[in-house]
Protein backbone atom coordinates (compact mmCIF):
# COMPACT_ATOMS: atom_id res chain seq x y z
CA UNK A 1 0.00 0.00 0.00
CA UNK A 2 1.62 3.17 -1.08
CA UNK A 3 2.13 5.56 1.75
CA UNK A 4 1.46 9.42 2.69
CA UNK A 5 4.48 11.32 4.32
CA UNK A 6 2.16 12.88 6.89
CA UNK A 7 4.45 15.85 6.83
CA UNK A 8 5.04 16.77 3.55
CA UNK A 9 0.84 16.58 2.46
CA UNK A 10 -0.24 19.70 1.75
CA UNK A 11 -4.49 17.70 1.43
CA UNK A 12 -4.46 19.48 -2.26
CA UNK A 13 -6.62 16.26 -3.04
CA UNK A 14 -4.77 15.91 -6.51
CA UNK A 15 -4.01 12.34 -6.52
CA UNK A 16 -7.68 11.49 -5.45
CA UNK A 17 -8.90 11.53 -9.18
CA UNK A 18 -5.54 9.84 -10.17
CA UNK A 19 -6.08 6.55 -8.38
CA UNK A 20 -7.43 4.20 -10.51
CA UNK A 21 -8.83 1.76 -7.63
CA UNK A 22 -10.74 4.48 -5.80
CA UNK A 23 -8.57 3.91 -3.08
CA UNK A 24 -7.38 7.71 -2.05
CA UNK A 25 -9.47 10.08 -0.09
CA UNK A 26 -8.21 13.33 1.03
CA UNK A 27 -10.13 15.39 3.57
CA UNK A 28 -6.89 17.91 4.78
CA UNK A 29 -4.90 15.25 4.55
CA UNK A 30 -4.17 12.19 1.44
CA UNK A 31 -5.30 9.03 2.82
CA UNK A 32 -4.57 5.68 1.08
CA UNK A 33 -7.19 2.32 2.10
CA UNK A 34 -6.62 -1.05 1.37
CA UNK A 35 -7.95 -0.93 -2.43
CA UNK A 36 -4.84 0.14 -3.17
CA UNK A 37 -2.98 -1.65 -6.31
CA UNK A 38 0.38 -0.23 -5.57
CA UNK A 39 0.38 0.75 -9.25
CA UNK A 40 2.13 4.22 -7.70
CA UNK A 41 0.73 6.04 -10.86
CA UNK A 42 -0.19 8.71 -7.92
CA UNK A 43 3.50 9.18 -6.86
CA UNK A 44 3.84 10.72 -9.58
CA UNK A 45 1.13 13.03 -10.20
CA UNK A 46 2.02 14.40 -6.13
CA UNK A 47 3.20 17.75 -6.57
CA UNK A 48 5.19 17.76 -3.22
CA UNK A 49 6.22 14.48 -3.21
CA UNK A 50 4.30 13.28 -0.51
CA UNK A 51 3.56 9.66 -1.75
CA UNK A 52 6.08 6.88 -1.11
CA UNK A 53 5.93 3.39 -2.01
CA UNK A 54 6.22 1.54 1.56
CA UNK A 55 9.03 -0.69 0.81
CA UNK A 56 7.95 -1.99 4.64
CA UNK A 57 5.89 -5.34 4.58
CA UNK A 58 5.23 -7.40 1.82
CA UNK A 59 5.15 -4.59 -0.91
CA UNK A 60 4.07 -7.16 -4.04
CA UNK A 61 2.55 -4.85 -6.32
CA UNK A 62 3.79 -3.79 -9.54
CA UNK A 63 6.36 -0.78 -10.05
CA UNK A 64 6.50 2.13 -12.52
CA UNK A 65 9.59 3.21 -14.28
CA UNK B 1 26.38 11.41 -18.47
CA UNK B 2 24.38 12.25 -21.77
CA UNK B 3 24.28 15.87 -22.55
CA UNK B 4 22.13 18.47 -24.54
CA UNK B 5 22.49 21.76 -25.01
CA UNK B 6 19.46 24.88 -25.81
CA UNK B 7 19.68 28.48 -25.07
CA UNK B 8 17.03 28.62 -22.68
CA UNK B 9 15.91 25.73 -20.47
CA UNK B 10 12.55 26.76 -18.18
CA UNK B 11 12.28 24.45 -15.07
CA UNK B 12 8.35 23.94 -14.53
CA UNK B 13 5.74 24.37 -16.92
CA UNK B 14 3.20 26.53 -14.67
CA UNK B 15 1.74 29.53 -16.85
CA UNK B 16 4.28 31.97 -16.14
CA UNK B 17 6.87 29.36 -17.84
CA UNK B 18 5.55 28.32 -20.69
CA UNK B 19 4.58 32.20 -21.09
CA UNK B 20 8.30 32.56 -20.60
CA UNK B 21 8.78 29.38 -23.12
CA UNK B 22 5.81 30.90 -25.75
CA UNK B 23 7.62 34.07 -25.93
CA UNK B 24 11.41 33.27 -26.73
CA UNK B 25 10.46 30.37 -28.67
CA UNK B 26 8.32 32.89 -30.94
CA UNK B 27 11.54 35.16 -30.95
CA UNK B 28 13.61 32.20 -32.06
CA UNK B 29 15.79 30.83 -29.33
CA UNK B 30 15.83 26.98 -29.05
CA UNK B 31 13.50 26.11 -25.51
CA UNK B 32 13.06 23.37 -23.40
CA UNK B 33 10.80 22.80 -20.97
CA UNK B 34 11.27 20.26 -17.96
CA UNK B 35 8.10 19.60 -15.91
CA UNK B 36 8.98 17.05 -12.97
CA UNK B 37 4.95 16.41 -13.39
CA UNK B 38 2.96 14.12 -16.05
CA UNK B 39 0.74 16.68 -16.52
CA UNK B 40 1.58 20.83 -17.55
CA UNK B 41 0.36 23.56 -16.54
CA UNK B 42 0.86 23.46 -12.62
CA UNK B 43 -1.84 25.75 -11.04
CA UNK B 44 -2.95 26.37 -14.39
CA UNK B 45 -4.00 22.61 -15.12
CA UNK B 46 -7.16 20.59 -15.26
CA UNK B 47 -7.57 16.76 -13.86
CA UNK B 48 -10.24 14.42 -15.02
CA UNK B 49 -12.46 13.10 -12.41
CA UNK B 50 -16.16 11.51 -12.77
CA UNK B 51 -16.14 12.90 -16.33
CA UNK B 52 -15.74 16.53 -14.85
CA UNK B 53 -12.71 18.35 -16.31
CA UNK B 54 -11.58 19.57 -12.82
CA UNK B 55 -9.09 22.64 -12.69
CA UNK B 56 -5.96 21.96 -10.32
CA UNK B 57 -6.30 25.85 -9.21
CA UNK B 58 -7.32 28.36 -11.68
CA UNK B 59 -10.89 28.88 -11.92
CA UNK B 60 -10.25 31.34 -15.27
CA UNK B 61 -8.05 33.11 -16.90
CA UNK B 62 -9.00 37.17 -16.62
CA UNK B 63 -9.57 38.63 -20.15
CA UNK B 64 -7.32 40.84 -22.10
CA UNK B 65 -3.84 41.88 -19.48
CA UNK B 66 -0.70 40.23 -20.23
CA UNK B 67 -1.84 36.91 -20.73
CA UNK B 68 -3.93 37.18 -23.67
CA UNK B 69 -1.84 39.83 -25.20
CA UNK B 70 0.68 37.36 -25.12
CA UNK B 71 -1.06 34.66 -26.59
CA UNK B 72 -1.47 37.50 -29.65
CA UNK B 73 1.65 38.47 -30.25
CA UNK B 74 2.85 34.51 -30.22
CA UNK B 75 0.49 33.47 -32.14
CA UNK B 76 -1.32 30.68 -29.81
CA UNK B 77 -5.40 29.73 -29.91
CA UNK B 78 -6.68 31.61 -26.16
CA UNK B 79 -9.91 29.69 -25.93
CA UNK B 80 -11.94 31.42 -23.24
CA UNK B 81 -15.54 32.00 -22.94
CA UNK B 82 -16.46 35.04 -21.02
CA UNK B 83 -18.38 35.03 -17.94
CA UNK B 84 -21.94 36.65 -17.06
CA UNK B 85 -22.19 39.85 -14.69
CA UNK B 86 -20.94 39.14 -10.56
CA UNK B 87 -23.54 38.58 -8.01
CA UNK B 88 -22.78 39.99 -4.47
CA UNK B 89 -24.35 37.85 -1.81
CA UNK B 90 -24.74 40.17 1.06
CA UNK B 91 -26.85 39.90 4.26
CA UNK B 92 -28.90 37.09 2.46
CA UNK B 93 -29.58 39.49 -0.44
CA UNK B 94 -27.91 38.53 -4.41
CA UNK B 95 -27.23 41.50 -6.07
CA UNK B 96 -25.94 41.64 -9.52
CA UNK B 97 -23.33 44.65 -10.28
CA UNK B 98 -25.13 46.98 -12.18
CA UNK B 99 -22.80 48.32 -14.92
CA UNK B 100 -22.34 51.70 -13.30
CA UNK B 101 -22.48 52.69 -9.73
CA UNK B 102 -21.76 49.20 -8.93
CA UNK B 103 -20.24 49.81 -5.06
CA UNK B 104 -23.41 52.05 -4.17
CA UNK B 105 -25.03 48.71 -4.48
CA UNK B 106 -23.19 46.86 -3.21
CA UNK B 107 -22.66 49.62 0.16
CA UNK B 108 -26.61 49.28 -0.14
CA UNK B 109 -27.01 45.68 1.07
CA UNK B 110 -24.65 46.04 3.31
CA UNK B 111 -25.69 48.91 5.34
CA UNK B 112 -28.96 51.17 5.77
CA UNK B 113 -26.60 53.80 6.83
CA UNK B 114 -26.38 56.58 4.06
CA UNK B 115 -23.80 58.58 5.55
CA UNK B 116 -21.17 55.98 5.81
CA UNK B 117 -22.33 54.40 1.80
CA UNK B 118 -21.46 58.00 1.08
CA UNK B 119 -18.31 58.37 2.92
CA UNK B 120 -16.78 54.99 1.28
CA UNK B 121 -17.92 55.84 -1.90
CA UNK B 122 -16.68 59.36 -1.97
CA UNK B 123 -13.25 57.90 -0.68
CA UNK B 124 -13.18 55.56 -2.83
CA UNK B 125 -13.65 57.58 -5.92
CA UNK B 126 -10.89 59.93 -4.55
CA UNK B 127 -8.43 56.86 -4.45
CA UNK B 128 -9.55 55.88 -7.60
CA UNK B 129 -9.05 58.87 -9.59
CA UNK B 130 -7.41 61.28 -8.10
CA UNK B 131 -4.64 60.32 -5.08
CA UNK B 132 -4.21 56.49 -4.15
CA UNK B 133 -3.69 56.14 -0.13
CA UNK B 134 -0.27 55.51 1.10
CA UNK B 135 1.56 52.22 0.57
CA UNK B 136 2.20 51.58 4.60
CA UNK B 137 -1.33 51.16 5.61
CA UNK B 138 -3.57 48.21 5.25
CA UNK B 139 -6.58 48.04 3.17
CA UNK B 140 -8.12 47.32 6.19
CA UNK B 141 -7.03 50.53 7.78
CA UNK B 142 -7.82 52.54 5.35
CA UNK B 143 -11.69 51.32 5.31
CA UNK B 144 -12.08 52.17 9.12
CA UNK B 145 -11.47 55.90 8.10
CA UNK B 146 -15.00 55.79 6.41
CA UNK B 147 -17.25 52.76 7.39
CA UNK B 148 -17.83 51.37 10.44
CA UNK B 149 -20.33 48.31 9.56
CA UNK B 150 -19.07 44.88 9.76
CA UNK B 151 -20.56 43.83 5.97
CA UNK B 152 -18.61 47.02 4.43
CA UNK B 153 -15.34 45.57 5.74
CA UNK B 154 -16.45 41.84 4.78
CA UNK B 155 -17.35 43.09 1.41
CA UNK B 156 -13.90 44.09 0.90
CA UNK B 157 -12.56 40.96 1.79
CA UNK B 158 -14.51 39.20 -0.39
CA UNK B 159 -13.48 41.42 -3.16
CA UNK B 160 -9.83 41.21 -2.13
CA UNK B 161 -9.93 37.46 -1.15
CA UNK B 162 -11.78 36.27 -4.00
CA UNK B 163 -9.74 38.14 -7.09
CA UNK B 164 -6.45 38.68 -5.60
CA UNK B 165 -6.32 35.86 -2.78
CA UNK B 166 -5.64 38.32 0.22
CA UNK B 167 -6.97 39.29 3.14
CA UNK B 168 -7.93 43.34 3.53
CA UNK B 169 -5.23 43.24 6.83
CA UNK B 170 -2.83 41.91 4.59
CA UNK B 171 -3.02 43.88 1.44
CA UNK B 172 -1.72 47.67 1.06
CA UNK B 173 -4.08 50.51 0.67
CA UNK B 174 -2.32 51.17 -2.44
CA UNK B 175 -1.83 47.85 -3.51
CA UNK B 176 -5.59 46.99 -3.56
CA UNK B 177 -6.64 50.59 -5.21
CA UNK B 178 -3.92 49.25 -7.85
CA UNK B 179 -5.42 46.07 -8.51
CA UNK B 180 -9.07 47.19 -8.87
CA UNK B 181 -8.07 49.62 -11.38
CA UNK B 182 -6.29 46.71 -13.16
CA UNK B 183 -9.05 44.18 -13.07
CA UNK B 184 -12.27 46.06 -13.26
CA UNK B 185 -14.11 45.16 -10.71
CA UNK B 186 -13.93 41.26 -11.84
CA UNK B 187 -16.17 41.92 -14.80
CA UNK B 188 -13.43 40.54 -17.73
CA UNK B 189 -12.63 37.04 -16.97
CA UNK B 190 -13.44 33.79 -18.85
CA UNK B 191 -13.64 29.72 -18.39
CA UNK B 192 -11.70 27.81 -20.90
CA UNK B 193 -14.39 25.14 -22.34
CA UNK B 194 -11.36 22.74 -22.67
CA UNK B 195 -10.10 23.37 -18.69
CA UNK B 196 -7.11 25.31 -17.83
CA UNK B 197 -4.85 23.11 -19.19
CA UNK B 198 -5.85 24.57 -23.06
CA UNK B 199 -4.00 27.59 -21.56
CA UNK B 200 -0.29 26.09 -21.23
CA UNK B 201 -1.06 23.47 -24.07
CA UNK B 202 -1.63 26.23 -26.44
CA UNK B 203 1.86 27.98 -25.55
CA UNK B 204 3.35 24.26 -25.85
CA UNK B 205 2.10 24.09 -29.80
CA UNK B 206 4.02 27.38 -29.86
CA UNK B 207 6.84 26.13 -28.22
CA UNK B 208 6.92 22.96 -30.46
CA UNK B 209 6.15 25.01 -33.77
CA UNK B 210 9.49 26.48 -33.28
CA UNK B 211 10.87 23.14 -32.93
CA UNK B 212 11.60 23.88 -29.01
CA UNK B 213 10.40 20.84 -26.73
CA UNK B 214 8.49 20.19 -23.16
CA UNK B 215 9.43 16.93 -21.22
CA UNK B 216 7.00 16.13 -18.18
CA UNK B 217 7.57 13.69 -16.33
CA UNK B 218 11.01 14.95 -15.98
CA UNK B 219 12.47 16.78 -12.86
CA UNK B 220 15.64 19.14 -12.80
CA UNK B 221 17.72 17.77 -9.36
CA UNK B 222 20.56 20.40 -9.67
CA UNK B 223 20.93 24.27 -11.47
CA UNK B 224 24.48 24.12 -12.33
CA UNK B 225 26.07 27.42 -12.19
CA UNK B 226 30.08 28.74 -12.45
CA UNK B 227 31.57 31.89 -11.51
CA UNK B 228 27.88 33.29 -10.23
CA UNK B 229 26.67 32.47 -13.74
CA UNK B 230 24.27 29.71 -14.88
CA UNK B 231 25.46 26.71 -17.08
CA UNK B 232 22.18 24.37 -17.32
CA UNK B 233 20.88 21.66 -14.80
CA UNK B 234 21.02 18.00 -14.49
CA UNK B 235 17.22 16.47 -15.61
CA UNK B 236 16.14 13.39 -14.37
CA UNK B 237 14.23 11.50 -17.43
CA UNK B 238 13.52 8.03 -18.31
CA UNK B 239 15.11 6.90 -14.80
CA UNK B 240 18.74 8.49 -15.87
CA UNK B 241 20.48 11.84 -15.59
CA UNK B 242 21.62 14.14 -18.43
CA UNK B 243 23.03 17.25 -18.55
CA UNK B 244 21.17 20.06 -20.04
CA UNK B 245 23.60 23.39 -20.67
CA UNK B 246 22.14 26.31 -21.24
CA UNK B 247 22.72 29.93 -22.00
CA UNK B 248 19.84 31.10 -19.76
CA UNK B 249 17.86 29.15 -17.16
CA UNK B 250 14.18 30.65 -16.17
CA UNK B 251 13.17 28.61 -12.76
CA UNK B 252 8.69 28.32 -12.22
CA UNK B 253 8.85 25.68 -9.59
CA UNK B 254 8.95 28.25 -6.71
CA UNK B 255 11.43 29.93 -4.95
CA UNK B 256 12.44 27.24 -2.16
CA UNK B 257 12.92 24.65 -4.90
CA UNK B 258 14.92 27.58 -6.72
CA UNK B 259 17.23 28.12 -3.86
CA UNK B 260 17.49 24.29 -3.19
CA UNK B 261 18.41 23.03 -7.10
CA UNK B 262 20.76 25.61 -7.46
CA UNK B 263 22.18 25.29 -4.07
CA UNK B 264 21.50 28.02 -1.16
CA UNK B 265 25.10 28.91 -0.84
CA UNK B 266 25.00 30.75 -3.98
CA UNK B 267 22.44 33.38 -3.75
CA UNK B 268 24.24 35.50 -0.98
CA UNK B 269 22.19 35.65 2.57
CA UNK B 270 20.21 38.39 2.05
CA UNK B 271 18.24 36.85 -0.98
CA UNK B 272 17.53 33.63 0.53
CA UNK B 273 16.41 35.64 3.74
CA UNK B 274 14.12 38.32 1.43
CA UNK B 275 12.40 34.67 -0.24
CA UNK B 276 11.50 33.55 3.26
CA UNK B 277 9.65 36.45 4.15
CA UNK B 278 7.09 36.54 1.51
CA UNK B 279 3.98 35.80 2.83
CA UNK B 280 2.30 32.85 0.94
CA UNK B 281 -1.02 33.18 0.08
CA UNK B 282 -3.34 29.99 1.23
CA UNK B 283 -6.88 29.03 -0.36
CA UNK B 284 -9.04 26.36 -0.37
CA UNK B 285 -11.22 24.96 -3.42
CA UNK B 286 -14.10 22.77 -2.93
CA UNK B 287 -14.99 20.81 -6.34
CA UNK B 288 -18.69 20.30 -6.57
CA UNK B 289 -20.89 17.71 -8.71
CA UNK B 290 -24.62 18.54 -8.91
CA UNK B 291 -27.31 17.07 -10.73
CA UNK B 292 -29.29 20.37 -10.59
CA UNK B 293 -27.63 23.87 -10.95
CA UNK B 294 -27.05 25.73 -7.64
CA UNK B 295 -26.65 28.94 -8.90
CA UNK B 296 -28.91 31.10 -11.55
CA UNK B 297 -25.92 32.95 -12.50
CA UNK B 298 -22.29 31.80 -13.13
CA UNK B 299 -20.55 32.95 -10.01
CA UNK B 300 -21.19 34.57 -7.07
CA UNK B 301 -19.43 36.30 -4.43
CA UNK B 302 -20.39 35.34 -0.85
CA UNK B 303 -19.90 38.28 1.62
CA UNK B 304 -19.44 37.77 5.72
CA UNK B 305 -19.77 33.54 5.38
CA UNK B 306 -17.30 31.75 7.76
CA UNK B 307 -15.29 31.08 5.01
CA UNK B 308 -16.61 30.64 1.20
CA UNK B 309 -15.46 34.08 -0.75
CA UNK B 310 -17.03 32.81 -4.31
CA UNK B 311 -18.60 30.15 -5.91
CA UNK B 312 -18.42 29.35 -9.51
CA UNK B 313 -20.57 27.47 -11.38
CA UNK B 314 -18.11 27.04 -14.44
CA UNK B 315 -20.98 24.45 -16.54
CA UNK B 316 -22.69 27.42 -16.42
CA UNK B 317 -20.51 29.12 -18.64
CA UNK B 318 -18.44 26.11 -20.46
CA UNK B 319 -21.05 22.69 -20.17
CA UNK B 320 -18.72 20.76 -22.12
CA UNK B 321 -16.76 20.91 -18.26
CA UNK B 322 -18.92 17.78 -17.05
CA UNK B 323 -21.29 15.15 -19.10
CA UNK B 324 -24.71 16.28 -19.87
CA UNK B 325 -26.84 17.31 -16.87
CA UNK B 326 -24.34 17.31 -14.81
CA UNK B 327 -22.82 20.66 -13.12
CA UNK B 328 -19.72 21.43 -11.95
CA UNK B 329 -18.99 24.34 -9.18
CA UNK B 330 -15.91 25.08 -7.75
CA UNK B 331 -16.43 26.93 -4.22
CA UNK B 332 -13.19 28.98 -2.88
CA UNK B 333 -12.54 29.91 0.50
CA UNK B 334 -9.93 31.47 2.46
CA UNK B 335 -8.01 30.18 5.25
CA UNK B 336 -8.20 32.32 8.58
CA UNK B 337 -6.51 29.93 10.86
CA UNK B 338 -3.02 29.08 10.67
CA UNK B 339 -2.90 25.78 8.54
CA UNK B 340 -2.15 22.92 10.52
CA UNK B 341 -2.92 19.33 9.17
CA UNK B 342 -5.38 19.35 12.23
CA UNK B 343 -6.81 22.97 11.44
CA UNK B 344 -7.44 22.15 7.63
CA UNK B 345 -10.42 19.65 8.71
CA UNK B 346 -12.00 22.41 10.46
CA UNK B 347 -11.39 24.63 7.69
CA UNK B 348 -12.90 22.17 5.41
CA UNK B 349 -15.93 21.56 8.17
CA UNK B 350 -16.32 25.42 7.90
CA UNK B 351 -16.52 25.64 4.22
CA UNK B 352 -19.53 23.09 3.58
CA UNK B 353 -21.13 24.61 6.75
CA UNK B 354 -21.11 27.79 4.31
CA UNK B 355 -21.92 25.67 1.24
CA UNK B 356 -25.27 24.02 3.05
CA UNK B 357 -26.37 27.35 3.87
CA UNK B 358 -25.59 29.63 0.70
CA UNK B 359 -27.32 26.47 -1.82
CA UNK B 360 -30.41 25.06 -1.39
CA UNK B 361 -29.77 22.26 -3.36
CA UNK B 362 -26.47 21.31 -2.03
CA UNK B 363 -27.25 18.93 0.44
CA UNK B 364 -29.83 16.79 -1.83
CA UNK B 365 -28.65 17.25 -4.65
CA UNK B 366 -24.67 17.71 -4.73
CA UNK B 367 -21.51 16.22 -4.39
CA UNK B 368 -18.41 16.69 -2.96
CA UNK B 369 -15.66 15.80 -5.63
CA UNK B 370 -12.75 17.31 -4.32
CA UNK B 371 -11.77 19.43 -1.48
CA UNK B 372 -8.10 20.84 -2.26
CA UNK B 373 -6.50 23.13 0.57
CA UNK B 374 -3.17 25.32 -1.33
CA UNK B 375 -0.35 26.06 1.55
CA UNK B 376 2.68 24.68 2.33
CA UNK B 377 4.71 23.61 -0.84
CA UNK B 378 1.84 23.97 -2.98
CA UNK B 379 0.20 27.53 -1.88
CA UNK B 380 -2.42 29.44 -4.13
CA UNK B 381 0.42 32.01 -4.52
CA UNK B 382 4.16 31.69 -3.54
CA UNK B 383 3.65 35.59 -2.34
CA UNK B 384 0.69 37.84 -1.85
CA UNK B 385 -0.19 40.67 -3.89
CA UNK B 386 2.56 43.60 -3.26
CA UNK B 387 5.34 41.16 -2.16
CA UNK B 388 6.97 39.65 -4.71
CA UNK B 389 10.41 39.41 -5.80
CA UNK B 390 12.58 40.09 -8.58
CA UNK B 391 13.01 37.88 -11.48
CA UNK B 392 16.61 38.06 -11.95
CA UNK B 393 18.14 36.18 -9.06
CA UNK B 394 21.93 36.40 -7.70
CA UNK B 395 22.97 33.76 -10.20
CA UNK B 396 23.96 35.77 -13.24
CA UNK B 397 21.23 34.46 -15.99
CA UNK B 398 18.99 32.61 -13.68
CA UNK B 399 15.32 34.05 -13.26
CA UNK B 400 12.97 32.92 -11.32
CA UNK B 401 9.45 33.35 -12.49
CA UNK B 402 5.49 32.34 -10.65
CA UNK B 403 3.50 34.50 -9.08
CA UNK B 404 6.40 35.05 -5.96
CA UNK B 405 8.05 37.24 -8.53
CA UNK B 406 5.07 39.21 -9.96
CA UNK B 407 6.96 42.81 -11.18
CA UNK B 408 4.20 44.75 -12.21
CA UNK B 409 2.39 46.85 -10.02
CA UNK B 410 -1.52 46.03 -9.00
CA UNK B 411 -0.82 42.42 -10.54
CA UNK B 412 -1.44 39.12 -8.94
CA UNK B 413 -2.50 35.70 -9.37
CA UNK B 414 -2.53 33.90 -12.44
CA UNK B 415 -2.20 37.35 -14.88
CA UNK B 416 0.51 37.95 -12.04
CA UNK B 417 2.47 34.79 -13.33
CA UNK B 418 2.27 35.24 -16.86
CA UNK B 419 3.53 38.74 -16.47
CA UNK B 420 6.36 37.88 -14.50
CA UNK B 421 6.80 34.86 -17.14
CA UNK B 422 7.01 37.38 -19.80
CA UNK B 423 9.12 40.32 -18.16
CA UNK B 424 11.92 37.42 -17.32
CA UNK B 425 11.99 36.31 -21.35
CA UNK B 426 11.91 39.95 -22.92
CA UNK B 427 15.10 40.71 -20.05
CA UNK B 428 16.26 37.49 -21.06
CA UNK B 429 15.78 38.18 -24.84
CA UNK B 430 17.40 41.29 -24.65
CA UNK B 431 20.85 39.50 -22.77
CA UNK B 432 20.90 37.03 -25.29
CA UNK B 433 20.73 39.11 -28.76
CA UNK B 434 23.80 40.95 -26.77
CA UNK B 435 25.82 37.62 -25.61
Amino acid sequence: MVKVVEERCVGCSLCVPVCPEGAISCYGRAEVNENCSECLLCLDFCPVGALKENNEGEGHGKKTG
Amino acid sequence: MAKKQVEVLIIGSGIAGMCAGAYLSHEGYKVLVVEALPRIGGHCSTIEYNGIKCTTGVVGPGLGGPLEELFQHVGAEFNVRECGIPHYLINGKVVELPAKGGLRALLSAATDDEDEIEGVVRAFARAMNWAPPPETITMKEWLLQFAKTKSVLDLFQTMAAATAIVGIDQISAKGFFLFLKQHRGFRDWGVCPEGSIALPSSLAKVIERHEGKIWTNSPAIHILSEDGKVTGAIVRRGGKELEVKASVVISNCGPGRTVALAGKENFGKGYVEALGRLTPARAIGIHIKSEVPLLDYDHLLVVGARRVNAIFQLTSVCPELAPPGTHYLVAGADPVSSLNPIEAREEIDLCLQDLREILPAFESHAEVLMTGIYHGDWPAMFSIAGQAMPQRTPIVNLYAVGDGFISEPGMTAMAGAAQSGIAAAKDAATRLKHA
